[in-house]
């Protein structure tokens, strides 16, 4: 399986507006809340699938669905 | 970002508004529903989620859902399923429903499509939060008046006038002249019931007390509907509205 380029810049602006987000909602506060830092969560464990997929011994796995 | 704090929406006081987001990127179903979520200072809002068209479509057929937050790409990028192509389907259920298309698309193609087949509006999933929830909020105001518009014809046959009240005054006045689009609509609607209201009575007090409205509200709007010849005609049947 080969890595999908549609897919990976999908997700990764899925993951850069999702962060946007994050960083949006603690506007003006001291500390990230609950939303905020369920959605950073999120990201980060679609970064972690990017990065996994981009490793040798994984190429395929931006070809699974979407974490549902 | 929150930096603008938007004046309270007259609709609020109007009645609950249910958002359904439908999309199969968790991210992205998280984030437009903190989006949503925000104009529950505007609006009595519910949001609502799901992951798959089908979800939707079984949503949809059993609870009263507004305005619909939707995804184009659903499963693997190729061999997906078009939720552009299921906006009909999604129509058919509930006419006065209006829908948002959120794609990871900016295809021209894509959003001529998808305002072609129905929705409201389209925005890509790049789209900065408050052009987002700017869109949200008008999608919400079209969905309120869609579903008065219909209460109101489908009240016609039981001869409420009072249902023409609601429709004349409050839309009226809380969309101002910022949704040109909106405020056509609402001027159509008020054209054909002052219409109506003409051939059944002669005098202006009459035509007011038979739609609740002041003596002098009717004598403006009689007045502008004379002056306004490019106002559109509405065709309106029973369960369904089409604005021309």
């Amino acid at each position: 399986m080969s890595i999908n380029p549609s897919k990976m810049r999908h997700d990764l602006s899925s993951v850069i507006s999702g962060l946007r987000t994050a960083i949006a909602l603690s506007d003006g506060k001291d500390s990230i809340d609950a939303d905020g830092k369920q959605l950073i969560v999120l990201s980060l464990k679609r970064l972690e699938i990017i990065y996994q997929s981009l490793s040798e011994k994984n190429p395929g796995t931006l070809d699974g669905s979407h974490d549902a | 970002m929150r930096s603008h704090q938007p004046t309270k929406d007259p609709t609020a006081s109007a009645q609950h508004m249910t958002i359904l987001i439908v999309d199969d990127d968790a991210i992205t179903r998280k984030r437009l529903e903190l989006l949503a979520g925000d104009l529950k200072r505007l609006f009595k809002v519910h949001v609502r989620t799901c992951s798959t068209p089908l979800d939707a479509i079984q949503i949809l057929q059993s609870q009263p859902i507004h305005l619909l937050l939707l995804d184009k790409e659903f499963g693997e990028t190729e061999n997906f399923e078009n939720g552009i192509l299921l906006i009909p389907e999604f129509l058919a259920i509930r006419p006065s429903l209006q829908i948002l298309v959120i794609s990871g698309s900016d295809d021209d193609r894509d959003i001529i499509q998808a305002l072609t087949l129905g929705a409201f509006g389209y925005l890509t999933k790049t789209s900065h939060d408050d052009l987002i929830r700017l869109q949200i909020r008008r999608a919400l105001r079209m969905a309120y008046l869609s579903q008065n518009a219909l209460n109101a014809y489908q009240n016609d046959s039981k001869n409420q006038p009072l249902t023409y009240q609601e429709l004349l005054i409050r839309p009226l006045d809380l969309i101002g002249e910022d949704f040109p689009g909106v405020t056509s609509f609402v001027r159509s609607l008020t054209k054909r019931l002052l219409e109506e209201a003409k051939t059944k009575f002669h005098k202006n007090k009459d035509i007011a007390k038979a739609l609740g409205l002041s003596e002098s509200r009717t004598s403006t709007l009689l007045s502008e509907l004379d002056d306004n010849a490019e106002t559109k005609p509405l065709a309106v049947s029973r369960g369904e509205t089409h604005v021309h």
